[in-house]
């Protein structure tokens, strides 16, 4: 972390401007001090990646992060390798340097006393987040602003020896062995990647398409649908994070998930588990890209709402 | 502390030697700004790798900057601040870059600095013709968005009046900031004096209007540059999607190069 300096700081908003080191990449980011009694809950503000910045779409994250200040929690919004003022080009990806600088950021927020982390990501910025979430145990919840679940095309989706790989590994093995709820789905999501790996063979069977050839994508079904992070989702719900997953009705993000059966399978198998870890919120309109002031109000007020929930304060807390 | 509330303001420098003069970069608006957003940085790392040191910063009440209420003059009052900032580190000559919007602002500054180059990307001449443009996009952003039909541009601009701010494609529009920027013209911002001027105008309907801006301020005595940029103007809309194309790449990478060589010669030829 280099030299701190303040930003736009206020009596009523001290900021601090920090670059992270983020593997080889330096990641900007601002860091909002609580001006009330701080809690140990901190917020991270991870927007949607390409062709956007810190402070988000009309500076959604910078008035998230001053009424935060007011409630006493701290937060901080970055910009990702190739994005805003942090070095490096954007890479669209699941893992590497995205997930990379969600995690320096969310280690940052610990850095400055935080001991509980509230995640808020936006479109593509929620993916990264996920992933890099799932892997440490410091998070009390996330609020996913219409992610891109389903990934438009089949470029970029796992192959079925990658999401058997996402399935089988050792933390998740080790939740399956620890937690009963996790369990039941780990082997429910099991017996569903056997049963598409089935239908697949009868199909190629069917039609005698050689198995080295890629079927045609169909109006339908796509090849390698679904839920990309449905590994990830699944155990941090199960592990009692509180995720909030926002859409609108007009978002395509949400249509390409009621388009995608194995998608709507998957969320059906997540939210039949544990309904009360995973909430579902819909707005009337697009939420994608913040492209309307009302659902941005409404998101803040949403967003500002969960953390104080979080802290176990009330609103207008004074010590 | 600023009494207009505190920018947020970036300036690069070069690592190696004291800047040989500093340049004040005036961002465009809502949804350009943050297309644009890359570009700017890019060029302050380009040039301040050429020796020279860059200011970038937000308009007050925008971005990271303190809330504050917007207006040109507003705006304006900002660059100069910056500028002024920005000298504190070198006593070299400066100059201002406007872009999209943003050549409003960085036209009207130039005014406190007569001998200050000014360059230009993608220059919105008429500030009426671009709120018609930008209400306009909002319209084809909602069908886009299969939403219902929005407000009339003529109901837009009465909410405008009683509420004192409208919504545009998830942009707060402040009446101050609109009605300051509908009477500005880019061709009635005289240069008092002689000065050099490079215009780059993207490939859009901002362009048409470039060779009447170019010759009237000829006939005022500038000395006046046209690049033409092979880049689309794309004001209205962000885009989704992380790849920049090779030939966009390309062409914004020698954008930066003409606007760094002209600035270092417009100097070297001053001196």
């Amino acid at each position: 972390m280099s030299t701190p300096a303040r930003v736009a700081s206020t009596d009523t908003f001290p900021e601090t401007a920090l670059y992270l080191q983020s593997g080889t990449e330096t990641v900007f980011a601002v860091y909002t001090s609580p001006v009330s009694a701080p809690t140990d809950l901190g917020v991270l503000l991870v927007h949607s990646g390409p062709n956007n910045f810190s402070a988000h779409r009309n500076g959604v994250w910078t008035e998230i992060s001053r009424r935060l200040a007011r409630e006493g929690i701290p937060s901080l919004r970055f910009d990702f390798a190739g994005t805003g003022e942090s070095s490096g080009e954007f890479v669209l990806r699941l893992d590497g340097q995205p997930v990379a600088d969600a995690t320096t950021a969310m280690d940052a927020l610990r850095a400055a006393g935080c001991r509980r982390l509230l995640v808020v990501g936006s479109c593509f910025g929620g993916i990264p987040s996920v992933v890099a979430g799932v892997a440490r145990g410091d998070l009390a919840g996330m609020v996913l602003v219409s992610p891109p679940l389903v990934l438009p095309g089949a470029r970029g989706m796992a192959s079925f020896r990658e999401r058997l790989r996402e399935v089988i590994n050792r933390p998740t093995l080790r939740t399956v062995a620890t937690n009963r709820e996790y369990r039941r789905w780990f082997f429910g999501r099991l017996a569903s990647l056997a049963w598409t790996r089935a239908t697949v063979q009868l199909g190629r069977l069917a039609s005698r398409t050689p198995a080295s050839r890629t079927p045609e994508p169909s109006a339908g079904t796509r090849p390698g649908g679904g839920l990309p992070i449905e590994s990830e989702l699944a155990r941090l719900v199960m592990t009692g994070n509180h995720i909030e997953v926002v859409f609108g009705t007009s978002d395509d993000n949400l249509a390409r998930i009621d388009a995608d059966a194995e998608a709507s399978r998957a969320l059906r198998r997540l939210r039949d588990r544990r309904p009360t870890g995973l909430v579902w919120t819909i707005f009337d309109g697009a939420v994608h890209g913040l492209e309307d002031v009302a659902l941005q109000e409404q998101l803040i007020r949403l967003v500002t709402g969960l953390a104080r929930d979080l802290t176990g304060r009330r609103p207008g807390y004074s010590p | 502390m600023r009494p207009d509330g505190a920018l947020f303001v970036v300036l690069h420098r070069p690592v190696d030697r004291p800047p040989s003069g500093s340049l004040t970069v005036c961002s465009s608006l809502f949804a350009e700004q943050h297309n644009d957003y890359r570009r700017e940085v890019r060029l302050a790392r380009m040039l301040a790798s050429a020796g020279l040191a860059v200011a970038r910063f937000h308009y007050r009440g925008l971005g990271n900057s303190a809330p504050a209420s917007a207006s040109l003059d507003a705006f304006t009052q900002d660059a100069l601040d910056v500028t002024l900032a920005a000298r504190l580190t070198s006593a070299s000559p400066v100059a201002f870059l406007g872009e999209g919007v943003g050549s409003l602002v960085a036209s009207r500054a130039c005014r406190d600095h007569p001998d200050a180059p000014l360059l230009l990307w993608k220059p919105v001449i008429d500030g009426a013709q671009y709120f018609r443009d930008l209400f306009r996009a909002r319209l084809i952003a909602a069908t886009r968005a299969r939403a219902p039909r929005p407000a009339t541009t003529a109901e837009l601009l009465a909410t405008l009046v009683t509420e004192g701010h409208v919504d545009v494609m998830g942009f707060r529009v402040a009446a101050s900031l609109h009605d300051s920027l509908v009477a500005a013209r880019l061709t009635e911002t005289v240069p008092r004096q002689p000065r050099r001027i490079l215009l780059q105008p993207f490939r859009g309907a901002r362009a048409a209007g470039v060779e009447q801006l170019a010759a009237d301020w000829r006939a005022r005595g500038c000395l006046v540059d046209v690049l033409p940029v092979k880049l689309v103007e794309d004001p209205w809309f962000i885009p989704d999607g992380a790849a920049v194309r090779a030939a966009v790449h390309d062409a914004e990478e020698q954008l930066m190069a003409n606007a760094r060589d002209w600035l270092l010669g417009s100097w070297a030829n001053s001196r």
